[in-house]
């Protein structure tokens, strides 16, 4: 594999190659357009570095062995796209609930159902959300270049690991597949599951350390017997159903991610400083964003760009200090409206939608109209 | 002879509950004995050990047991263990499931298995009925069988998971009951031992869920209906076809020596120039 | 060589759930149902120290001791 130097990649291609980069050594997947080049490379890639590339039967059991490599002290991932990811959320509520490392890459196209396959589209979202039954929190990052399918897949690896939690790489299929010529970094953060500190018998895979530490997860066979469930779980991993126990485990997942939300969210602004009106836009949108705040500076409006690179926990507080500067919020997305669902809680009243779902991405014209119609 | 209860202690994990889970008379526990005598007689020590469960009666044998254990989602058991397996193939890996979670909702990843003949041994209790959500009908209950949502009597031919596994590519194949306990852990340590998918089905009795339902008695008499009923596999064969009845063979079905998944998969990595760690 | 033992049979009675496989299995009618409905050895000098019922018992409530002298006793199933 070639690195530092400038490579004409596809965001699929980035994405392995980030992976690989981080550590990741067991892929574990079921081809769905467009995310499977993914795959494909990784057949190819995987075998050469001592990991393994299996194609399982279907999406289900692709979570399922990503899930249990990582029990077994191996970095693992998979990639889908909107059907596929349908099918994983039985087991990725398991990875949320079991506080199990992995990343699952989501390459999102035109939906609901079958959809629109060769089609790109921002539907799921919410469905990265709020996917699974019961409560837990996620994080979800949205890459909108072919370098950043390469650098956020590594920070995917990065906060899967500090933060026991699977991480969703959600890109839609116009990121996925768009080529670019690229500059890989020389330097990269990688973060490794890090040594249990205490021995054997005082290890409790799901205690409550004090200052929300998070215990490490020691692999399978190493000497630390325990149980991993997707029940609701006391300290010790087995099954609890006493309230106390209960409220524990349940609060444990959303505090471990909420207590950390200024390492977790990242964001990008584009000339916010003086804006009136703010475009909040993710992914290959984000781009097209981009364009239509460069026009309208020409035309003279004072527009910006808000991109969340990490879309769920979103990015909440940010974008409440802007609504103290700006007077109007322009939500553009290839959907009905997911991400203006979420900028509406922050800002009521004062947000405004531009929304595609026919299979093309979101023109900065089309951004434009509505920041133009819009009265000030 | 191995004591199942002076062994048990060994296995067992001291901070749950006991008596277990499971109702009066219910075979999971014998199955469980007989599971315990194996690990004991192949010799593997408890960190070598992966017990993978499913959702089920069956699943909660995970809970108990002094290994890494790992309690799955209902019928994906059989996925957590190859990805375990393929991350570190020096763990020994057995996967517990009911016949409902191996064959109705874990049927895909069952057959998938067999066919990538990944070295991984299946346990798979049989107690033809959903014990844990109340005796709904399952794969495996016999037709014109009662259950709680065949109030009516079973439509549906139920699989033999025998000859499903065996169909599909499994190494190792055998059969054996609750009545035939101490063949159960013979086969079970057959299995453990072989390089390979093995499959094992343990036939066990619900007399709750199952055996009120349709009149077999109490969980002695459904022991004894399977001495009855069950016969090596030599003696089953000369049976003629059209007269086989409720009968079954028990015992070693298959054996088979072939590469496993990841003795293939170490050609790829020769192929790709690289190098298994 | 099959050594007679006095009491061999060992019932924890805490964990038996009666389910009454033992009585049933042990090929010697050794064993009975008490009052309370629990097993005990009606007949231990018959014992042979064949293990059935403690291979049998689901919730591992029943042992015969353990006698290094003993020799094995087999039985054949089917």
């Amino acid at each position: 594999m070639k690195r530092h130097k400038d490579l004409l990649l596809h965001g699929n291609e980035a994405c392995a190659m980030g992976a690989l980069a981080a550590g990741m050594r067991l892929f574990a997947g079921y081809p769905i357009t467009p995310s499977t080049e993914i795959a494909e490379f990784l057949s190819v890639e995987l075998p050469k570095v001592g990991g393994t590339f299996i194609q399982m039967e279907d999406e289900i059991s692709s979570m399922g062995a990503i899930i249990g490599a990582s029990l077994a002290g191996v970095k693992s991932m998979t990639a889908t796209s909107g059907p596929g990811f349908s099918l994983m959320q039985e087991n990725l509520g398991f990875a949320a609930m079991a506080e199990i490392p992995c990343v699952l890459v989501n390459v999102m196209r035109g939906g609901p159902s079958t959809g629109m396959p060769t089609r790109p589209s921002q539907g799921d979202v919410m469905q990265s959300r709020w996917g699974t039954h019961g409560a837990h929190p996620i994080i979800v990052l949205s890459p909108q270049s072919v370098l950043e399918c390469y650098t956020l897949t590594i920070h995917a690896f990065n906060l899967a690991e500090k933060y026991r939690s699977p991480v969703i790489m959600l890109m839609d299929g116009i990121v996925g597949h768009m080529w670019e010529n690229v500059q890989l970094p020389e330097k990269i953060e990688v973060i490794d599951r890090p040594e249990p500190s205490v021995p054997p018998d005082w290890y409790n895979p799901y205690d409550n350390l004090p200052g929300g530490e998070i215990v490490p997860l020691v692999p399978f066979g190493e000497g630390y017997r325990y149980h991993v469930t997707g029940m609701v779980h006391d300290k010790s991993g087995y099954p609890t159903l006493i309230h106390e126990e209960v409220e524990q485990c349940l609060d444990k997942l959303i505090y471990k991610i909420k207590n950390n939300l200024h390492d977790i969210i990242r964001i990008e602004e584009y000339m916010l400083e003086d804006a009136d009106i703010c475009i909040v836009a993710h992914g290959s949108v984000a781009r097209s964003a981009r364009e239509a705040v460069n026009i309208a500076r020409n035309e003279g409006l004072k527009v910006g760009l808000l991109r969340p690179i990490t879309l769920w926990p979103f990015p909440r507080f940010h974008l409440e200090n802007i609504s103290k500067k700006v007077k109007l919020f322009v939500v553009p997305e290839m959907n009905y409206g997911q991400v203006y669902g979420e900028v509406l809680k922050s800002c009521p009243k004062r947000a405004v939608r531009v929304t595609r779902v026919d299979g093309e991405l979101v023109t900065p014209a089309q951004i434009m109209e509505k920041i133009e119609g819009a009265a000030l | 002879m191995i004591h199942t209860s002076e062994t048990m202690y060994k296995y067992l994990r001291p901070d749950k509950k006991f008596p277990h889970v499971w109702c009066a008379g219910c075979g999971i526990g014998i199955v469980m004995g007989a599971l315990v005598r194996a690990i004991e007689r192949t010799g593997f020590t408890k960190d070598e050990i992966v017990l993978v469960s499913g959702i089920g009666c069956s699943g909660r044998m995970s809970t108990y047991l002094d290994f890494n254990t790992l309690h799955t989602t209902h019928g994906r058991a059989l996925s957590f263990a190859t990805g375990i397996k393929l991350a570190n193939p020096e763990l020994n890996i057995i996967v517990v499931m009911g016949d409902g979670d191996a064959t109705a909702i874990g049927g895909n990843h069952l057959i998938h298995t067999c066919r990538r003949n990944i070295d991984l041994t299946a346990l798979i209790i049989n107690n033809n009925i959903y014990g844990m959500t109340g005796g709904q009908y399952s794969p495996t209950t016999p037709m014109e069988c009662k259950a709680s949502t065949a109030q009516y009597g079973t439509i549906e031919k139920p699989f033999d998971i025998c000859k499903l596994v065996e169909a599909c590519g499994a190494s190792f194949v055998a059969r054996s009951t609750t009545y035939h306990a101490k063949m159960l852990d013979a086969m079970l340590s057959r299995a453990i031992d072989k390089k390979g998918f093995s499959v094992v089905e343990a036939l066990s009795q619900c007399p709750v869920q199952y055996g009120r339902r349709n009149k077999k008695g109490s969980a002695v008499d459904m022991m004894m209906w399977y001495k009855d009923n069950s016969l090596s596999n030599p003696a089953f064969k000369k049976i003629p076809p059209g007269e086989v009845g409720e009968q079954f063979p028990v015992g070693i079905l298959v054996d088979l020596d072939e590469p496993d998944y990841l003795e293939r998969y170490s050609q790829i990595v020769k192929k790709a120039g690289g190098d298994r760690l | 060589m099959k050594q007679k033992n006095d009491d061999p049979i060992h019932i924890f009675s805490r964990w038996c759930k009666k389910c009454g496989i033992c009585i049933a299995i042990c090929p010697k009618n050794v064993l009975e149902s008490g009052t309370a409905g629990y097993p005990y050895a009606a007949r231990p000098k018959d014992c042979i120290m064949c293990g059935l019922c403690d291979i049998h018992c689901p919730d591992y409530a029943i042992t015969v001791k353990k006698n290094s002298d003993i020799k094995e006793a087999e039985h054949e199933e089917t």
